[in-house]
């Protein structure tokens, strides 16, 4: 065979497989075999996009949950409904806006401190792929949260729900 | 290499001294053998009446875009199946201490996605640079590919040297758990693998 037409990946003439196939070849296995690994361990796209939107939906959640406490700063009281949150200042970073207040329903307490936020999400919640996992978790459906208003403000809910607000 | 000794050799040669005659004259007077060697290579090994020298090391154009995007495309297709591979040991050896599946899955999505276009391109650029190998085999002797398959030689060493003191470190500490086990042995495996294969090429190198 000559060169010419010698169609291997180099021209060595040391036993059946040059190493230059050798290692090309059991690179491809081993990238292969890993992608079809990690596939296998991960999410189907049609899950991961679920997922992501209900990510989206708990940090909307968590917007609203400090509009909340902002509104409950300067008014003295909780909203009486989630419109009302629009129409006070905001001070957050996590403000909520019309666009947040979509798919969240909002029911305020008798005591004027607590309340409950409702939604529905397309997928149960594992401590892995929710934002703030403690507060949020949940299972497929519907889901509601009922919260309170703490004494502090601060930036993060408590791990019962309890939103700290900072004086 | 020094002039005078390319030219003792070169009329050496000439004057049909054997190879093996040259080298040890050389020793005798001093030289070093690496530049013995060196000098006795820089002239084939061929019958004729004149010392025949061989192609040196060429800088070319295609071959610095070829051996680049090789190279490059070989760094980052070892470093995402790594990722890769740490992923999928975390996903099936998790950490109890350090829940992080959502990041887990981004960085599964993200390794694949960069998995996908550079390994089949490094696999594109191997096969034309090994061809351009069979069909000229002074092609071996270009610079680009010189270079990096040293680069890439001490990337693999360092790889497997910090692999072995984390392990050493881990083991000493009492914190050899399975995770790590298998993370080692994964960056045994691609390091190992990667540094053989080079360091087999560069000695192939040197024999032809």
């Amino acid at each position: 065979m000559t060169p010419a037409n010698d169609n291997r990946l180099d021209g060595a003439s040391r036993g059946p497989f040059p190493p230059s196939t050798l290692f090309a070849v059991v690179a491809a296995v081993v990238v292969g075999l890993t992608m079809l690994a990690a596939i296998a361990v991960s999410d189907p796209p049609w899950v991961v996009r679920d997922l992501k939107r209900d990510q989206d939906l708990t940090a909307r959640l968590y917007a609203v949950q400090q509009s909340i406490a902002n509104y409950h700063h300067n008014e003295n009281k909780l909203p009486a409904n989630l419109a009302d949150l629009l129409a006070s200042p905001q001070t957050t970073p996590f403000e909520a806006t019309a666009e947040n207040l979509k798919e969240i329903d909002y029911s305020p307490g008798a005591d004027g401190r607590s309340y409950e936020l409702c939604t529905v999400f397309l997928r149960a919640s594992s401590g892995a792929n929710t934002l703030f996992s403690q507060t949020w978790k949940h299972d497929a459906g519907r889901s509601c949260f009922k919260l309170k208003l703490g004494d502090k403000l601060g930036w993060l809910p408590g791990r019962d729900g309890t939103l700290f607000v900072r004086n | 290499m020094s002039t005078d000794l390319n030219d003792f050799v070169r009329r050496a040669l000439e004057a049909k001294i054997a190879r093996p005659e040259i080298a040890r004259t050389l020793a005798a007077a001093g030289w070093l053998e690496a530049d013995i060697k060196s000098a006795l290579g820089a002239f084939a090994d061929v019958p004729f009446a004149l010392a025949v020298p061989r192609p040196r090391p060429s800088l070319s154009a295609r071959d610095v875009f070829t051996y680049l995007v090789m190279f490059g495309a070989l760094y980052a297709s070892v470093w995402y199946v790594l990722s890769l591979l740490f992923s999928v040991i975390d996903k099936l050896v998790p950490d109890p201490a350090n829940a992080n599946g959502a990041y887990l899955s981004e960085t599964i999505r993200w390794s694949i996605a960069w998995l996908v276009v550079s390994f089949p391109l490094f696999l594109w650029m191997f096969v034309i640079a090994n061809r351009r190998l069979l069909a000229d085999p002074a092609a071996r002797n270009s610079w680009p590919r010189k270079w990096l398959t040293y680069l890439t030689l001490a990337l693999s060493t360092c790889a497997l040297a910090c692999d072995l003191a984390s392990i050493v470190y881990s083991a000493l500490g009492g914190e050899l758990t399975l995770r790590l086990i298998l993370k080692t042995l994964a960056v045994a495996v691609v390091a190992g693998g990667t540094f053989l294969y080079f360091f087999n090429d560069v000695r192939q190198g040197e024999e032809a």
